[in-house]
């Protein structure tokens, strides 16, 4: 194929492609307010169920065994359901929650616990590299609970928290794709229905190669700023 | 005052009735080989580790009967440095001097200034921005201390503080102990393996062995023979040098 046929072709696709304009950068947003959603709940709650974890963990500043059991189970439980079946399970919450039990913010519901229970288990293992010997510095010179969390803890492992928080939000997307079965929407969604569905391949590949540069976009980011982040060696 | 660990079925007796009198203003150093309780001992002072039974008195306060918050605000005029060093290292050499005054939460424009004097005081006004990883080993000890002055503190508890660095750069952190001591009546607590940097800068040593205090000595008095014994023991502590805790 010489280069003006590739152009050629080229041309045709997006051309084809562009009649779904519409369609695509709803799926696209609807992408976005689901995953969003899940990134706040990693962030305002994963982040302290997480940190509770750390705390409550044997040899830990706050040892708490009965506690820690049963945090430490409910999160291995929500991350081993099949994720298809915790949705449908999770539909009288969702109704409790949100009202209705389809649809974008619906959908965002269980996404939102996923996210809670795997961001939480990957901050309490940052954390757990933070030296306790720096801990007992904090304790030496006075700091208070909230102090030491703040001011020690998440500043210590802060690049660890970050390319957790990077790898939770990619796989955040990844479940997002399947909630087309509660209305969700979203690009998977799309990419299934127009593209596998109504055997329109080049619709397919062309939400794939979006959902590709997507990902890797976030993961490069992720990572600049995990490096960037981290001052501990030179 | 004593203090033991349970560590499965097995039962430690760290620190085994263990009195100890520091007079204010003085450099008060501890000895002892490997395991005898030093480290535990030091900590029971700021009541990092709680004692099982005894008392710990600082400046007429008994630390062991406070509440979690009298005790945090007690222990702001306890400053405490570390075999190594125990930085934040994703905090500049100013973020980690500027730490207890936040901590203490002054306000910024008094902690600024404070943060310059006691940078100036360690001599290292010129390493505020440097990062720990970016500092050498007497750096980071330098700005360890100058963390541990920046309240202002009574007394200053010192676990290994040249334990891991080279004897020239022993010396620089040594004087600047002794400097603390004389210019602004710090009470000091040396914990050390090491005979030499202890015999230069204390007062008075304690010697320590099996969780037991076995004497106690003025270091500008003390005679030839104790001298042997002691050099006795630095012999036997060079043999299994010391990396962790004592």
């Amino acid at each position: 194929m010489d280069a003006p046929s590739i152009i050629q072709y080229l041309n045709d696709y997006f051309t084809y492609v562009q009649q779904y304009d519409t369609e695509i950068w709803r799926a696209i947003g609807e992408t976005f307010v689901m995953v969003g959603i899940s990134i706040a709940a990693a962030v305002f709650l994963g982040l302290p169920v997480g940190t509770v974890l750390f705390l409550c963990r044997k040899g830990q500043l706050y040892e708490n065994r009965p506690l820690f059991s049963v945090m430490n189970g409910l999160v291995n439980i929500i991350r081993s359901f099949p994720f298809l079946l915790l949705v449908v399970i999770m539909i009288p919450l969702t109704r409790l929650i949100v009202g209705t039990s389809i649809g974008t913010l619906a959908a965002a519901v269980p996404l939102s616990v996923v996210a809670i229970a795997s961001y939480s288990r990957l901050v309490e293992q940052s954390l757990l590299e933070v030296p306790k010997e720096v801990l007992e510095a904090a304790s030496s010179m006075g700091a208070s609970t909230l102090q030491i969390i703040f001011k020690f803890l998440y500043v210590e492992a802060r690049s660890g928290l970050t390319l957790g928080l990077t790898t939770s939000t990619i796989s955040f997307i990844s479940y997002s794709t399947v909630m087309g079965i509660v209305g969700g929407g979203g690009v998977g969604d799309f990419a299934i229905r127009y593209g596998y569905q109504r055997f329109e391949t080049e619709i397919m590949v062309f939400t794939i190669i979006i959902m590709v540069i997507l990902v890797q976009s976030i993961q490069f980011a992720g990572s600049l700023a995990a490096r960037l982040l981290d001052k501990r060696k030179v | 005052m004593n203090k033991s660990f349970v560590d499965g079925n097995e039962h430690y007796q760290v620190i085994n009735n263990v009195s100890l009198d520091i007079a204010e203003g003085t450099i008060h150093g501890i000895i002892g080989p490997s395991g005898a309780g030093k480290s535990t001992l030091l900590r029971l002072m700021n009541v990092l580790e709680s004692p099982d039974s005894g008392s710990v008195q600082v400046n007429g306060l008994e630390l062991t009967a406070l509440g979690s918050r009298a005790l945090r605000e007690a222990r702001r005029s306890i400053g405490m440095i570390f075999q190594h060093f125990q930085l934040v290292g994703n905090r500049t050499a100013y973020g980690n001097v500027a730490l207890p005054l936040e901590l203490a939460k002054t306000p910024r424009a008094i902690r600024e200034q404070r943060v310059l004097e006691v940078m100036r005081y360690v001599g290292l006004e010129d390493k505020m921005r440097q990062y720990p990883a970016q500092l050498s080993g007497g750096q980071k000890q330098r700005v360890a201390i100058a963390r541990a002055l920046a309240n202002s503190p009574s007394v200053l508890l010192c676990d290994e503080p040249t334990s891991s660095l080279d004897p020239k750069t022993t010396s620089g952190i040594l004087d600047v102990l002794r400097k603390i001591n004389r210019e602004l009546g710090v009470t000091i607590v040396i914990v050390s393996h090491e005979m030499d940097a202890v015999h230069a800068i204390c007062d008075r040593v304690s010697v320590m062995e099996k969780g037991r205090l076995t004497r106690t000595y003025d270091v500008k008095s003390s005679s030839g023979l104790s001298q042997t014994g002691l050099a006795a023991e630095a012999s036997r502590e060079a043999e299994e040098p010391d990396h962790g805790r004592a």
